[in-house]
């Protein structure tokens, strides 16, 4: 018998998901410290699991299914239909400006704690539209959008995307080693792609496209 | 494991009946997952009006990416990534926005009055005060600490479900579970809870 503790085993035992469970089961028959330590961790889990969960409220149901009706018929509209190819590509460098933009909105309420970031957005036509920390950019009024870059507008830019396209377009700088590494799978590229408007995926192909071309 | 897993490939048939037009086989999909949506929405945003919101949200975005959707994994893992990201999202953009996001006291009897008409009988009773000091605690954990006990303890999904719902590993998963229930437990003791 090893009288040594197994405090810290004892989540994942509970849980269902300890390597050794058989020795841990033995260990706490024998040991009051470990049995007292179970029961607390089980009390707590019978407490949460006991908590009231709400339930959808009549009509719920009908609301999404409104919504994935207008998105079907969206889905129908032939502009949608794979013309991505025509985007301008001043429209996908707004894209990023944007993005970037709205990425750097999302950190720290706008305010950057180093004073200035490195901020390597794609060349704007005017250096004026450059973007700095927590600013948001204009787009160029005279730039030209195709119907597709306009929808994406409208749609907004999601969290995801900005962050994505952040990603890769400022690949090289250090700060953002922690970033790259959340997305090194296929898994959260399947996820990241799950929450964009079709004009968002649609921008973030393009951008997939040009990195791919200028690497 | 999740409580869902046995409906798996049935999923996987509904989404490719929807895929090719059928919405009637999403909307099997969200009569199977609204509530569950609406629960995990619930406890990490805190406000039902929100939880349903995100809930309707996540559903729309699953309907636009059907498309892109390939069996690879429980097709509850993929919803959940969606409701997930969408709601750390919403919880950012309100910590932004400087809002108060912490459900006042008696907002939890409240939405169990709304919801319950006509749904649950049984969710209509009134939190006890433990339950009461409970979700309060649970509230007060960090998103990454709530969604993994949510996932785990409200969800019913195993180790590897939540790495893949939350993107990381099955290591941290455990650790965070770990310390999430610490931080319940130490949150507990202050409130004078014990839970037998």
């Amino acid at each position: 018998m090893n009288n040594r503790h197994v405090f810290d085993e004892l989540p994942a035992f509970l849980d269902g998901e300890a390597k050794d469970a058989e020795r841990i089961a033995r260990h706490i028959e024998a040991c009051p410290d470990c049995a007292r330590e179970a029961a607390a961790l089980r009390a707590l889990s019978q407490g949460l699991r006991a908590l009231p969960r709400p339930e959808a409220r009549p009509g719920f149901r009908g609301r999404v299914m409104a919504r994935v009706a207008e998105e079907a018929e969206r889905k129908r509209e032939p502009f949608l239909a794979g013309r991505w190819a025509h985007w301008a590509v001043t429209g996908v460098a707004a894209a990023a400006l944007i993005a970037v933009a709205g990425f750097m909105a999302t950190m720290d309420n706008g305010e950057d704690p180093n004073g200035s970031l490195p901020i390597a957005a794609p060349p704007p036509a005017d250096p004026a539209n450059e973007a700095t920390p927590g600013e948001t950019v204009a787009y160029e009024e005279d730039w030209e959008f195709a119907p597709e870059w306009e929808y994406a507008l409208e749609s907004g830019v999601s969290a995801e995307a900005a962050e994505a396209i952040l990603v890769l377009l400022l690949e090289e700088e250090p700060w953002l080693d922690d970033m790259l590494t959340a997305y090194d799978t296929e898994r959260e590229l399947d996820l990241l792609l799950a929450n964009m408007t079709d004009g968002e995926a649609g921008a973030f192909a393009m951008l997939l496209a040009d990195y791919a071309e200028g690497r | 494991m999740t409580d869902t897993q046995p409906r798996d490939s049935d999923d996987w048939a509904l989404v490719a009946r929807a895929r090719g037009g059928d919405v009637r086989a999403f909307e099997t999909l969200v009569r199977r997952y609204q509530n569950p949506v609406i629960a995990f929405c619930y406890r990490m945003a805190g406000s039902y009006e929100d939880a349903e919101d995100l809930a309707q949200e996540s559903f729309v975005r699953v309907y636009r990416a059907l498309d892109r959707l390939t069996p690879r994994a429980q097709f509850t893992t993929f919803l959940f990534g969606v409701v997930r990201n969408l709601t750390l999202n919403h919880l950012r953009n309100g910590k932004r926005r400087g809002r108060d996001r912490s459900a006042p006291l008696g907002e939890e009897d409240q939405f169990l009055e709304d919801s319950a008409a006509g749904v649950q009988p049984d969710s209509a009773a009134r939190l006890s005060e433990t339950e009461d000091l409970l979700a309060e605690a649970l509230e007060a954990l960090s998103p990454e600490h709530k969604e993994v006990i949510v996932l785990r303890e409200l969800q019913g999904m195993d180790y590897e479900s939540i790495a893949e719902v939350t993107c990381c590993r099955k290591g941290t998963v455990k650790s965070r579970l770990a310390r999430a229930r610490e931080h319940l437990r130490k949150r507990l003791t202050e409130l004078g809870v014990t839970l037998q």
